[in-house]
């Protein structure tokens, strides 16, 4: 599984995936979870945060077919916790230059089967981690369900409380903010089986999504053979 | 009607295309050619797309000054199917005179109706041009008037000249239009209209149906807006509008 980071930079390249975000959104949060007041006759669930500047990740399986998603939002522009729910924090909302605020996390699907699921939802911790550390993010901060902190913690996420738990009409939640502990990039690929970075960001300027792709994932030539190369191009322009 | 005052009319109809190459927006071409017509009796003028390049019948309204509820009742009884004046522009460029049509007879039931209903709209006789294109699309010109309109040899040749060239110069203009809208991203009304309803849910019949025009110009119109906003399916074109705010949530 890749995660690639969409942005207003190269949403072009990723239309497809951008719909199939937004329905699987909808499968999740309205038919899922139960919430309601998203619900769309057209089945995209899309809201006010849905802007040029939010950035998605979207998880995608070797054949491109999308295994979830998450979505961030700077906390210098308008987010949830700032314009929908400011009741949830009890203290004033953490915003700044290193803080994001992360929403509509929705790894696997129940249909998908537990082994499809697990690595989504391993996939998209990795994804925001190595999202924190290429933008220079301190923290997320975020509106959790309280039935998704044990499985948070168990991750590594150390969630702390902005405020008293919500009960609202179909669970509970709490707005938290979670320090982006890179440490824990390590354990995390290890029991996700992979030892190269997940992320992918392919520049906007990429004509061919797969071309970029496969030469993020060739290795460099080895030195040897670099050397190897050059002397046999000098040797050529001496003769 | 002498054959002078036919000529002098023609004279005058070379000056309004002339004036007309310089005309800058759609608005100005249409009050020249509103003048233009209206020497020969007409009050409204109207430039459809009869067929489109693949050879599908099309019946899009592209511009000109014309009853909108006439518009929209001949969409409504599905007038194109027994129509022979788009029968005729299709297969041939000639352009056809209503009055002809109905003096050579054998008009069938619907199309006695069709020229009874168009009589109560207002339009008693008609004058139509077909533009047959280099891609092998057929556009037509209508051009119509609340009385006979009286129209020799010389007359019917100016009619025809002035229609093509209103035909080509609002083309262009259109184009040039479209081409600034996709540039700038920018969606028009109607195109703004359908994709709201698609994102209510609604299929390109029932948009039709709401917002009282065929299926098929829906389509068209949320074919434009794609290409507008840089995406190939409806469902793209909704997502996008919303993000940028050209649509409601």
């Amino acid at each position: 599984m890749d995660v690639h980071v969409i942005t207003a930079a190269n949403r072009s390249l990723y239309l497809d995936e951008i719909a199939a975000m937004h329905r699987h959104r909808h499968e999740i949060f309205v038919k899922y979870y139960g919430w309601t007041a998203l619900e769309s006759p057209d089945g995209l669930e899309i809201d006010e945060f849905d802007t040029p500047h939010t950035v998605y990740f979207v998880i995608l399986d070797k054949d491109g077919q999308l295994r979830g998603c998450d979505r961030v939002i700077p906390s210098w522009r308008p987010h949830m916790l700032t314009h929908l729910f400011p009741e949830y924090a009890d203290r004033p909302v953490p915003i700044g230059p290193a803080i994001w605020e992360w929403s509509r996390h929705a790894p696997g699907h129940p249909d998908w089967g537990d082994q499809i699921n697990r690595q989504a939802r391993l996939a998209s911790s990795i994804a925001l981690l190595e999202f924190a550390a290429s933008r220079g993010i301190e923290a997320y901060t975020g509106i959790l369900e309280a039935r998704a902190l044990p499985m948070a913690a168990r991750v590594g996420w150390r969630p702390e409380p902005l405020g008293a738990p919500v009960r609202y009409g179909e669970g509970e939640s709490v707005a938290c903010l979670c320090p982006a502990d890179l440490s824990l990039l390590p354990r995390l690929r290890r029991l996700a089986g992979v030892s190269e970075p997940l992320l992918i960001e392919i520049p906007a300027q990429a004509k061919a999504r797969r071309a970029v792709e496969l030469a993020l994932k060739i290795g460099p030539p080895q030195a040897a053979d670099a050397e190897a190369a050059i002397d046999a191009v000098l040797q050529r322009a001496q003769s | 009607m002498t054959l002078l005052v036919q000529e002098e009319r023609l004279e005058r109809a070379f000056g309004v295309i002339d004036r007309a190459f310089a005309a800058s927006t759609p608005e100005e071409l249409d009050q020249l050619m509103k003048g233009a017509f209206a020497e020969f009796g007409a009050r409204f003028f109207s430039v459809d797309q009869m067929r489109d390049s693949s050879g599908a019948i099309v019946g899009i309204h592209h511009f000109g000054q014309w009853p909108d509820d006439w518009g929209a009742h001949y969409i409504e009884q599905r007038h194109y199917l027994h129509d022979r004046v788009v029968r005729h522009a299709i297969a041939c460029p000639r352009p056809r005179h209503w009055v002809d049509e109905q003096r050579a007879g054998n008009l069938s039931h619907a199309e006695k109706r069709l020229f009874g209903e168009a009589g109560e709209f207002g339009l008693r006789d008609g004058f139509v041009t077909p533009v047959h294109q280099m891609d092998g699309a057929v556009a037509a010109v209508a051009v119509t008037a609340s009385e006979k309109m009286s129209l020799h040899a010389v007359d019917k040749a100016a009619l025809r000249l002035l229609s093509i060239y209103y035909c080509s110069f609002g083309l262009l203009l259109k184009q040039g239009i479209d081409a600034k809208g996709r540039a700038r991203n920018v969606l028009t009304p109607r195109q703004r209209e359908c994709l709201q309803w698609a994102r209510a849910g609604k299929s390109s019949w029932e948009i039709g149906e709401i917002i009282g025009i065929a299926e098929r110009t829906v389509n068209f119109h949320i074919e434009e807006a794609c290409r507008r906003l840089n995406v190939t399916t409806r469902q793209q074109a909704v997502i996008e509008a919303v993000i940028k705010g050209m649509i409601s949530l």
